[in-house]
């Protein structure tokens, strides 16, 4: 387990100030937009940086004062960070070669990193020689193969192929699982947060804005911020739901205003996911007309035009733009969002 | 903070500590022996006669004026040159990358054969020609030898900074209709301006501080600084005098270093590392480029190595007929009927190793200092370290020589202190190779090392020499040729007991066996050009693996 206690770390225009825990064959993920201090936090675990104050520990012993080298926590970097005068093999057994293992045995090794990242037979080619997805799996591979107590992963995924990318995860998933080892990974894609993480930690300017399942946080995030961040959000004011016509909350109705109306703080305000919303013929609910239309495969996004702002709805119905039809706001789908 | 951030914020210090410990204290020898034999009254006084002389200032603004018109002409007859390597893969890029660095690293004495022997009055160039114009022994062959000296350098520099050039901006510039013409106008030469800043300081230097070539074709007539502080100090015994000119010297090549460091601060460095430079292919050349471009370099082969080729062709005729006579003579250990011994005072095989004795341990230590140097400072901007370290380019290499011999002499071996006197004349060069080379090794690299559990010494040797390699053996080949190439500080400190290529060619002129000494140049020349020519190719393999 790694757990880092209210670590803080000072820079001139910017501090981080966080206390997290990864339990073992736990995927943590940090979650934040640019600057917001993902990597940094990420450096601070590695020992790259050290805190100003206070503590991590990884099983239990204190690591804080222990150097990189002799933490024993895998990293991986976005761009491989293959080292370029080594063949594949070489490269992962460089880990073992600072152990002073035996030449056969790191090669032994190697080669079942190899097979177990789904490279086995690569062990003799140049880096050069592999695609972006390849480079990555053997990076990983590399930080694996000395039995390392924690994996710390910064953006593993964005310099590789968007179709190598899916791939890629399932191995790391997989890998990840087998071994058991508590890891952190470092993205600011959403996608990738919800598809990988046991748990995601949103970060906002170096500080924690919200932590929970993928499930949670996107299905009932704590702020405004976490609700936009984790994917598109329709934000109404208390006000503005107070405007909604009765019919717009369906078979709730009425009740559902009232309900609505008892909440308390007078700021407080509410989020629906696009796709949670419901569409009608006109006069059945909030009338809309569509503004904006956008095909995406699996689903249509939609900006519609309405009496309280713009509605974003996410459909696999099609709607000619300037459709006028109504919008339904189905009443368990309406989380209330504290005021911040 | 912990001892290891402690250490490398004073890092940069404690470089600068060992260099102003090494490089002060001789020059302050030099400077203030005069005032130590005869007090310090008398020094003030010489130097007040010295401020007084007009000849002072003559040779002040001779000095100035044929350094700067040096510089000027290297960097604009090397630009093209530069831009040819640093954009297109043409046939033979390798060749001329490697071998335009010879002159560079030939001894002084080479230069000046070489020169008098095509340029001069009976030269070959005259010979063609069928004429008997004479303008070496000028003001014209003083800038000739420098141009020839240090073109290499600018095209180095400046070709190096060009290919760091984001790619990115290339396109950007493409994309909004620029002409070739204007973009190198518009853009590259202002992203350039440092990189050309600097390989013009640092030539300004090397030739503000030049000796043999102006001793030898200026006379007293077009006498430097330099030359007149080697006559105060060695043919008027004139210690004071010899130390305010010295000082002038300082003054001067400081107020250029930190004028060019100010100027190059004021600009952005060229913007690296967005995306590497794509160079064309050869054979994409439109017709007219591959004109000019092997135009331009057959042009310059011919101004740089024709006189390089007629120390050759008269090394080896002799007596209106082709002979290997001068050769046979080096390693016969005779000329006609006199021991090679007496004359260089050294065999052929002794003078071969002790030259290649001393300059591969200067080379060593040079380059496993600058090494060090570089990996402290990895990834921080030091500009005031950076310039201090060009401060040998700027010292005499007289000065700095005799300083060391006064204070050490007698102390330390004379051998070792060649090495370090060496050592220091070549640091800039060396140092500045490493540090390039160390920025250009990602902090990525070492960090994923650190987490593998690798620690400093194992890092530095399974990682950083690795892939440094290029850049050290680079760094090598230039700490090994200013070492075999030096003259001055094996003459001031060795005082003829040690015998290396350049002093044994000096002896061999002063015996008026000159066909010997351009036998001996021609051995030199190989011997640098094939150390060379192998880095080179060495360097390319790596470079096809990426490194």
């Amino acid at each position: 387990m790694i757990r880092a206690e209210d670590l803080y770390r000072g820079f001139d225009d910017f501090t981080i100030a966080l206390s997290l825990s990864v339990a073992d064959g736990e995927i943590l993920t940090l979650l934040g937009a640019s600057g917001s201090g993902k990597t940094t936090t990420l450096r601070l675990l590695a020992g790259f940086e050290r805190p100003d104050r206070g503590s991590i520990t990884v099983d239990g012993v204190e690591v804080t004062e222990v150097p990189a080298q002799r933490r024993r926590m895998g990293y991986v970097f976005q761009d491989y960070t293959l080292f370029p005068h080594l063949n594949v093999a070489e490269n992962v057994a460089y880990g073992l070669r600072v152990q002073r293992v035996p030449a056969p045995e790191r090669r032994r090794r190697a080669q079942e990193l190899l097979e177990l990242v789904g490279l086995a037979g690569f062990g003799s080619r140049g880096v050069q020689t592999l695609s972006g997805g390849e480079q990555q799996r053997v990076a990983l591979a590399r930080a694996l193969a000395v039995h390392p107590r924690g994996l710390l992963l910064d953006e593993p995924f964005s310099a590789v192929d968007t179709e190598r990318r899916e791939e890629l995860r399932r191995y790391l998933v997989q890998v990840q699982r087998r071994l058991g080892i508590p890891t952190v990974f470092v993205t600011h894609s959403r996608g990738e947060a919800l598809a990988l993480s046991d748990r995601i930690i949103v970060l906002r300017d170096g500080r924690i804005e919200d932590e929970g399942s993928p499930e949670r946080l996107y299905e009932h995030p704590q702020t405004e911020y976490c609700a936009r961040f984790l994917g598109r959000a329709n934000i109404l004011t208390r006000e503005q739901l107070l405007r909604l016509p009765q019919t717009a909350f369906g078979a709730g109705g009425r009740g559902a205003a009232e309900a609505h109306r008892a909440e308390p703080g007078p700021e407080a305000s509410f989020m629906i996911r696009p796709e949670h919303l419901e569409t009608a013929a006109a006069g059945l609910g909030l009338p809309a007309t569509v503004s904006y239309a956008a095909y995406s495969g699996a689903h249509r996004d939609y900006e519609f035009d309405t009496p309280i702002g713009t509605i974003y709805l996410q459909t696999t119905d099609r709607h000619e733009l300037g459709t006028q039809l109504s919008l339904r706001f189905p009443r368990h789908k309406l989380v209330p969002l504290p005021q911040e | 903070m912990g001892r290891r951030d402690a250490l490398r914020s004073g890092a940069p210090y404690l470089i600068a500590a060992v260099f102003v410990l090494l490089l002060v204290p001789p020059v302050l020898t030099v400077l203030g022996a005069g005032a130590f034999e005869r007090g310090a009254s008398a020094w003030f006084e010489e130097a007040r006669r010295v401020a007084a002389r007009a000849g002072t200032w003559r040779s002040l603004r001779f000095s100035v004026i044929q350094a700067a018109v040096s510089a000027a002409l290297s960097i604009l007859i090397a630009l093209p040159g530069a831009y040819f390597l640093s954009h297109i893969r043409f046939a033979g890029r390798r060749v001329v990358q490697s071998v335009s660095l010879l002159p560079f690293v030939l001894p002084s004495l080479i230069v000046i054969l070489a020169i008098i022997s095509f340029y001069g009055r009976n030269g070959v160039l005259n010979q063609l020609l069928g004429t008997r114009f004479a303008f070496v022994y000028s003001a014209g062959g003083i800038i000739l030898a420098h141009v020839l000296f240090n073109i290499s350098i600018a095209l180095r520099m400046i070709s190096t900074a060009w290919m760091q050039v984001d790619q990115r901006l290339r396109e950007v510039s493409l994309s909004l209709g620029e002409g070739n013409a204007r973009r190198v106008l518009r853009l590259h030469l202002p992203l350039l301006l440092p990189a050309i800043l600097n390989a013009a300081t640092v030539i300004f230097l090397y030739c503000f501080v030049s000796f043999g070539v102006v001793l030898v074709f200026g006379g007293v007539r077009f006498a430097t600084l330099e030359v007149r502080i080697y006559q105060a100090m060695f043919m008027n015994l004139n210690l004071s005098a010899a130390g305010a000119l010295a000082l002038l010297q300082l003054a001067v090549c400081g107020a250029a270093v930190f004028a060019a460091h100010r100027l190059a601060a004021r600009r952005v460095a060229v913007a690296t590392r967005g995306r590497r430079f794509v160079m064309r292919s050869g054979r994409e050349m439109p017709w007219l480029t591959a004109v000019v471009c092997y135009g331009y370099w057959a042009a310059l082969a011919l101004f740089l190595f024709a006189p390089l080729g007629s120390i050759a062709l008269r090394a080896f005729y002799r007596d209106g007929s082709w002979s290997t006579a001068a050769f046979r003579s080096l390693l016969a250990g005779s000329i006609g009927d006199r021991d090679i011994h007496q004359i260089i005072r050294a065999d052929f095989f002794e003078l071969v190793t002790t030259s290649l004795t001393i300059a591969g341990i200067c080379a060593a230590v040079t380059t496993a200092a600058g090494f060090i140097a570089a990996r402290a400072v990895r990834g921080r901007k030091v500009p005031w370290l950076d310039t201090l370290t060009m401060a040998p380019l700027a010292i005499s290499g007289v000065t700095f020589s005799l300083g060391l011999r006064l204070l050490w002499f007698g102390i330390i071996p004379g051998p070792v202190l060649i090495i370090v006197a060496q050592g220091v004349m070549a640091f800039p060069l060396v140092f500045r190779i490493l540090r390039g080379g160390m920025e250009g090794l990602p902090l990525r690299y070492t960090e994923t090392a650190k987490s593998l559990g690798a620690g400093t010494l194992f890092r530095v040797r399974t990682l950083e020499i690795p892939v440094l390699w290029r850049s050290i053996l680079n760094a090598y080949a230039f700490g090994f040729a200013l070492s075999l190439a030096d003259f001055t500080a094996v003459l001031t400190i060795g005082r003829g007991a040690i015998v290396t290529f350049p002093i044994a060619m000096y002896r061999l002129i002063g015996f008026q066996s000159f066909d010997v000494a351009l036998a001996l140049g021609v051995w030199y020349i190989i011997v640098v050009a094939v150390a060379f020519v192998a880095i080179d190719l060495t360097s390319q393999a790596r470079e096809q693996e990426g490194l």
